[in-house]
């Protein structure tokens, strides 16, 4: 496997604020990475340092081994910037076509590719439009459409469906999922079913330092855990009549107000271990909404953050 | 990934093309327009010739000296002569409204971050700087042509005579216009709004010319100063002596890598 991103001490003040504080981090080619944190964690801070928009104010970061500002990167990186602006004035399709040169797309062929990513995001069809006549969500997806041009080795994408209706939102999905072979995607987003569904490892950001990076599968535990949302918060009796189940190991509760019970167990032959927790809330009158396997992300993330 | 002698094409002539549907392209257009509109048609009607051959021409050899002000009035075609002086004169507002936004406005809209991914800053710095130094250069060579239509009509020199002053007249003011142009690089590059980098840039050199036409009156040792600014050398720039008039351009010319490198210097650091 080969390092994409490596930061070293990497730091970012703004004014006495540590936006990114000494940060090390490696990520290697491969398949989706996610990056998560509340807000003001450092999230795009740390994209903005990696595609070399801000200058970090000490430490390094290199992509492909190279400094971000280095010609040898240049195309090679594309980036969905949470907040950047296109030409006004301009149309889609002028605007997209124009950052198709710059990849090495010539005359015509700069306008097929320009095309071809507007199609990708459900956008061809207002190609001739201006850009500033267009809803946050259209605006949203041509912004990722230009992050797709050419054959991009490494995409960071900054809150990649943040405003998008579902329907968008599962498109991007299905896109970046299509094009994990080829290309190393890190992906910045509140939507934590988001990040479990789509990334491998993630990397949990806070007050600007990485608190967590790991695979997902090391994170969240998939195995003899139950997690199981009631209507109503677990009442004391519930949590003691779990605990004293000899199958059941640990009972945890969930967030405050989300009324979630998360149950781990230990494995053993004949035990259908949902079975055993649903007789417990028909004995106890109970109902749920959901129960699932495994843990949640969201848990977790919130168990590093809250530590 | 195109070679970078390619990218740095596409980015000049996309901004050239650009540039003229932008707000302060087709600002600067517009008043341009308007001003050498009004200049050409009272040039041609002859009014502003008569002006500086008859009544005033005691104010031009008081400014430009008796042996410069024959030669613009006299012995070279005195249309052309007018347009340089309106045009060195005008170039400060004109050159700083082109030139104000090379990279502002994309600072502030963050746009350039869809170019950073795919070329270097320094492609992009120096494309939007030959951009306008394109723009702003092919709007005075469209006017000197006029100029010398008007001027073979109606100043009585040979063609040849007009032409080649003509040209050396285009010259000048193209080079004249550099030094303004990398000044507002500088402070396109610091300020990120356009209108503001404008503003500071006309009301900064609007206080240092006062400063300077100030300072001699008050202890004529410091008449020196007049050479901070690039119209310190403009008298020079009028002079058709070679000996004069070619050390005036190069101090002009020196204005432009100095204020291209601290530009430079506040681009390649600075947040975008």
């Amino acid at each position: 496997m080969s390092l994409i991103v490596t930061a070293n001490q990497l730091t970012k003040t703004f004014g006495v604020k540590k936006a990114v504080n000494a940060i090390d981090l490696k990520i290697e080619k491969g398949p989706p990475v996610g990056l998560v944190g509340p807000n003001g964690a450092g999230k795009t801070t740390l994209f903005s340092l990696i595609a070399g928009f801000l200058r970090p104010s000490s430490g390094s970061v290199t992509i492909f081994g190279h400094s971000p500002t280095a010609s040898q990167v240049k195309g090679r990186l594309a980036i969905l910037p949470q907040d950047a602006s296109f030409v006004k004035g301009i149309s889609i399709i002028a605007n997209i076509s124009f950052l198709c040169k710059l990849q090495g797309f010539t005359g015509k062929a700069a306008m097929v590719e320009a095309e071809r990513v507007l199609e990708l995001v459900n956008m061809s069809e207002h190609r001739n439009q201006h850009v500033e006549r267009l809803s946050h969500g259209m605006y949203k997806r041509v912004a990722i459409a230009q992050a797709f041009i050419g054959t991009p080795e490494l995409v960071l994408l900054d809150e990649p469906t943040a405003g998008l209706d579902p329907p968008s939102a599962k498109k991007i999905h299905n896109l970046i999922r299509a094009n994990t072979d080829r290309t190393s995607f890190i992906i910045s987003s509140h939507n934590l079913n988001e990040i479990e569904d789509i990334c491998s490892s993630v990397i949990i950001i806070k007050d600007g330092a990485i608190v967590s990076h790991d695979a997902l599968s090391n994170l969240v535990s998939r195995s003899n855990v139950l997690r199981l949302r009631l209507e109503t918060e677990p009442s004391e009796t519930l949590i003691q009549t779990f605990k004293q189940h000899a199958d059941i190991n640990e009972v945890k509760n969930g967030r405050a107000g989300e009324n979630v019970l998360i149950l781990y167990y230990a494995e053993r032959e004949n035990l259908i271990i949902e079975t055993e927790v649903l007789q417990i809330l028909n004995q106890l009158g109970l109902s749920y909404l959901e129960l699932k396997r495994g843990e949640a992300l969201d848990d977790k993330v919130s168990d590093f953050l809250e530590k | 990934m195109p070679e970078n002698k390619k990218l740095f094409r596409i980015l000049l002539w996309q901004d050239v093309a650009w540039s003229i549907k932008s707000a302060r392209g087709s600002l600067f257009l517009v008043l341009f327009g308007i001003f050498w509109f009004w200049i050409l048609w009272k040039l041609s009607q002859g009014q502003l010739q008569s002006w500086l051959k008859t009544g005033d021409s005691f104010i031009a050899s008081f400014i430009w000296g008796a042996g410069v002000a024959k030669d613009l009035i006299i012995d070279k075609p005195t249309t052309l002569s007018i347009y340089l002086i309106f045009a060195l004169t005008t170039m400060p507002f004109f050159a700083i409204l082109a030139a104000c936004d090379q990279t502002a406005s994309d600072i502030s809209s963050k746009y350039l971050r869809f170019l950073i991914s795919r070329c270097t800053r320094a492609q992009v710095f120096l494309a939007r700087f030959f951009g306008v130094v394109i723009l702003v250069t092919t709007a005075y060579i469209a006017v000197t042509f006029f100029v010398i239509l008007i001027s073979l009509s109606i100043d009585g020199f040979s063609t040849p005579d007009t032409i080649s002053y003509g040209i050396k007249v285009a010259l000048t003011v193209a080079i004249y216009s550099l030094p303004f142009i990398a000044i507002m690089a500088f402070l396109s590059a610091a300020i990120p709004s356009a209108a503001l980098s404008a503003l500071t840039g006309m009301g900064s050199y609007a206080i240092l010319a006062i400063v300077i036409s100030i300072l001699p009156q008050i202890n004529s040792n410091f008449s020196f100063f007049g050479y901070i600014l690039p119209s310190g050398f403009k008298q020079g720039l009028y002079n058709t002596e070679f000996s004069t008039y070619f050390p005036s351009m190069l101090a002009v010319l020196i204005f432009v890598p100095l204020f291209v490198w601290l530009a430079w210097l506040v681009f390649s650091k600075r947040d975008i």
